[in-house]
């Protein structure tokens, strides 16, 4: 390796009153290089990109040792002169797009602010600076999509717009280092693809060193060149990404790579399912509608006529990016949303699930946001057992108790808040609350999505075994391929508020008929092969 | 109906239309709550005991039972309650506040005899409170924990404590009588020519010591307001980036926490502005100034119903137009709200 443009050494950061963030991490980048670090949450992956960063919180405690090459001095030591390092030396993104940019000044006025910072320019001067960012960060001033996106206010952008802005906002001082904290994990596949692409080219143009932190290991590994597994603030295991994912040393590198399920073609890793009986009495949307006001007057079409039918006992998985409506669908499914028009039916009668809540029940995406912070778990389950089953005081707490276990949580959980329970058993309280109303159907709009890997596998195995037990329709709505592989048997792919095609997922999967879902498979990393690569021989490509 | 065209989004119009039409759609939207401001005044004063002539007799002591009848008859108040509802109403349809019994004059030169002495003091105190508040809350947030902030904290939370006319007399005390640096009262010095810019002056000088009580009372809100903002903008992800970024530090504190900050701030001025009025009875009484809110208090006294309907008409007014202006400020502090979305529908 040629000599290290950043060298960290025995990094320890700690907050008071919690065990050591990170513990002893030690690690080198070569100009150049792209160095996934992976793990999943409290890892210490991220705390260690604000460490490098200068970043960190106040009341946060960080020693080591930290060297940029051709600098003077440890800059982590107290009163250490970071002057000239942030933007200039170390550019950094960040995971929310959005939340990195200003929302009340423009574009233009944030990246003319960095460049008279970082280029000793008048501010006049500074705008062609600017424009010329913006156009190395792929976002057109010439041809059909030309904009001018200087005088653009963020909320004006998509969230891919937003994330090339801010690269290229991290590249005014031209740094050696770029830090990319999750900087695709709130995109679209098909827009992380994109993004994944810019940050490569950026690596082969300008020779950037990236450190790039990602809970998912199939984009960490087709990104990188080497890849750090981090566990509780401690490395698990280093080495070329992909032999590292091929071949995994570390028990628990193992764990993460069977618990990834890495999005493959290859349908002999998917678990057989056997004794799975679809039952009568489905239910059944035809041709919904739904339309939204839009920003600024007018309609935006969220559902243009979908039909989907589920039958007790079977698992459809519905996919598709932001905007294609799958989310509208489910929760006109679970009556939180009208449709505008077309038919809801059960088992062949009108079906209005506004006025029979207990049939469809949700699982939403973010557990803690959907319990009340204020009650205990099992106050928060009595509510559907009262309201929807009449029942109350001895029997409701037998039936708490049962609907517990039935999820596998211990029913003395039930005394506890919900801050106080990890992301995975929340989850399953959700879910064991969702049940308290005996559904036939179950609605579980990105139930997995906010979960590390490890517990999302437990989450679908509960799934998984619910529905061979007590015979549940699900309807799954991912955005992740690799879960709607794993646990759907039939696969329907929206866009745009309309069906592009469905069918048995293994089809669907591995031969495609549409083009837009082939691009959508190509456009997910496997963590198998390098991205570049992968990217060569795809259909966007 | 889905018929074609509701599928294609509006052009969107221009800015100048837009802003005619979001002035329009506002002003509009004041005419139902003036009449309702309106017809609650008649009935609240309906429902007191008494009426304008009952208030003049006790207030010159005595008066026989046709004299009153007499008055009554002068001023229409003999009518029914419905028939005088009725010329009430007609008169406001034609923006006629009618003469002011207590002061025998007409109601809107009463008004705008006043009018200017409040807005004075009122603007130069919400401004003052306001400006002092940010630029206090702003170094107690970026010094949080500190003395500094423990500091400010402690003296903004004393102010909050302190009544207003308490604050307003021990400055009397102090800058008025013991020192006699400023005037005790009133708005400006009786029987003095002191020229034009001499007035000015002298108006001025009269005015500090109300003002700055006012505004101390008001001071705590305020820099409270802005040191929470600050904090919470300060947690925000751009921070973070423009930190991470390497703006200078300067930047990063006006730019992006002190100005998406002031928001908070411009919504409670809208907000305080129905205080213009109201809020200044007491430090009217005071310090002995001819304003509106002394005025309203001798209104409901003199049970002179065109006279209040007048004040509280004018002040609906004001209210509305300061939240128009509030609005139009917000669109721009904040693109996000810009007019449109909603505004108009």
């Amino acid at each position: 390796m040629s000599k290290p443009v950043l060298q960290l050494d025995d990094l320890m950061v700690r907050f008071p009153g919690s065990p050591p963030a990170v513990d002893g991490l030690s690690l080198g980048l070569a100009p150049g290089e792209v160095l996934s670090l992976v793990g999943e949450s409290g890892s210490g992956k991220s705390t260690t990109l604000h460490a490098i960063a200068g970043l960190l919180p106040r009341d946060a405690v960080a020693t080591g040792d930290l060297r940029l090459d051709g600098r003077p001095g440890n800059l982590l030591a107290t009163n250490a002169d970071r002057r000239g390092i942030a933007g200039r030396e170390i550019g950094m993104i960040f995971q929310n797009p959005g939340a990195s940019l200003n929302p009340v000044l423009t574009i233009g006025s944030q990246l003319d602010e960095i460049v008279t910072a970082h280029r000793e320019l008048r501010r006049d001067a500074a705008r062609a600076v600017t424009e010329e960012l913006i156009d190395a960060v792929g976002l057109p001033r010439m041809g059909p999509q030309a904009k001018d996106w200087a005088r653009a206010f963020p909320h004006q952008l998509s969230g891919g717009q937003k994330q090339r802005i801010a690269i290229a906002a991290a590249l005014v001082g031209n740094p050696r280092i770029l830090l990319a904290d999750e900087p695709t994990t709130a995109l679209d596949a098909t827009v992380q693809a994109q993004i994944l692409d810019l940050i490569l080219q950026l690596v082969d143009e300008r020779g950037i060193a990236v450190m790039f932190v990602t809970h998912d290991l199939g984009v960490a590994a087709a990104v990188g060149d080497r890849m750090i597994v981090l566990k509780d603030g401690r490395l698990v295991e280093e080495g070329a990404a992909r032999t590292l994912v091929r071949n995994p040393g570390a028990e628990y590198t193992r764990e993460l790579v069977s618990a990834s399920l890495p999005f493959t073609r290859d349908f002999s890793v998917v678990r057989k399912r056997d004794g799975v009986s679809v039952g009568a009495g489905a239910l059944k949307l035809s041709n919904v509608h739904r339309r939204f006001a839009a920003r600024g007057g007018g309609r935006v079409q969220a559902l243009g006529g979908v039909t989907l039918t589920l039958s007790p006992g079977e698992i459809v998985g519905l996919i598709g990016e932001s905007g294609s409506g799958k989310t509208t669908l489910g929760r006109i499914a679970v009556g939180l949303e009208r449709a505008d028009s077309g038919s809801l039916t059960l088992d062949g009668r009108a079906f209005q699930p506004a006025a029979e809540r207990s049939l469809v029940q949700m699982v939403f995406q973010d557990p803690l946001a959907c319990f009340n912070p204020r009650q205990s778990i099992a106050r928060a389950l009595t509510h559907p057992l009262r309201c929807l089953r009449g029942m109350g005081g001895k029997s409701a707490k037998q039936q708490i108790s049962a609907l517990m276990e039935g999820v596998g949580l211990d029913p003395r959980l039930g005394k506890r808040m919900p801050h106080q329970l990890s992301g995975g058993q929340l989850q399953r309280a959700a879910i064991a609350r969702a049940l308290a109303a005996q559904p036939h159907f179950l609605v579980c709009d990105e139930a997995v999505a906010s979960l590390d890997v490890s517990i999302r596998a437990q989450v679908l195995d509960l799934l998984e075994d619910l529905r061979k037990r007590q015979g549940l329709g699900l309807l799954f709505i991912s955005h992740d391929l690799g879960v709607v592989q794993q646990i759907a048997d039939r696969t329907i792919v929206m866009r745009n508020g309309i069906e592009v095609e469905s069918g048995p997922t293994a089809s669907i999967l591995s031969a495609p008929r549409e083009a837009y879902t082939q691009q959508l498979l190509a456009s997910v990393p496997s963590g198998l092969h390098p991205w570049r690569e992968s990217r060569a021989g795809s259909v966007l490509a | 109906m889905t018929s074609h065209s509701d599928s294609m989004p509006n052009a969107p119009p221009s800015g100048a239309a837009r802003f005619v039409r979001f002035v329009f759609w506002r002003i509009a939207q004041a005419i139902p709550v003036l009449a309702l401001v309106a017809v609650g005044v008649f009935f609240l004063l309906e429902l007191a005991e008494g009426d304008a002539v009952d208030a003049y007799l006790a207030g010159i002591g005595s008066g026989d039972a046709g004299f009153a009848a007499d008055l009554r008859e002068r001023y229409g108040l003999g009518d029914g309650v419905g028939s005088r509802f009725a010329t009430y109403i007609m008169r406001l349809l034609v923006l006629d506040f009618g003469q002011s019994v207590a002061f025998s004059r007409d109601v809107g030169s009463v008004i705008m005899e006043r009018l200017p002495n409040t807005l004075l003091m009122m603007v130069s105190a919400i401004a003052l409170s306001a400006s002092f508040g940010v630029v206090l809350g702003g170094l107690a947030a970026l010094r949080r924990g500190g003395p500094l902030d423990a500091g400010i904290t402690f003296g903004a939370l004393v102010l909050n404590a302190m009544p207003g006319f308490w604050l307003g007399l021990l400055g009397i005390i102090l800058f008025a009588v013991k020192l006699r640096w400023l005037p005790i009262g009133g708005l400006s010095t009786l029987d003095a020519d002191y020229g034009p810019l001499g007035s000015v002056l002298d108006v001025a000088r009269h005015l500090i010591l109300p003002v700055t009580t006012l505004a101390l009372t008001y001071l705590a809100l305020y820099m409270r307001l802005m040191r929470g903002a600050m904090i919470d903008v300060d947690n925000s992800g751009w921070v973070l980036a423009a930190r991470a970024r390497g703006l200078p530090a300067r930047n990063v504190v006006l730019r992006h926490i002190g100005r998406p900050a002031l928001l908070p701030v411009v919504t409670m001025i809208g907000l305080q502005s129905g205080t213009l009025l109201g809020g200044s009875i007491v430090i009217e009484t005071v310090f002995s100034i001819p304003g509106l809110g002394a005025l309203a208090y001798e209104a409901v006294n003199q049970r002179d119903l065109q006279l209040l309907a007048g004040i509280l008409l004018a002040g609906t007014l004001l209210v509305v137009i300061v939240n128009i202006v509030v609005d139009l400020a917000y669109g721009l502090l904040d693109p996000r709200v810009r007019l449109g979305a909603g505004d108009a529908q």
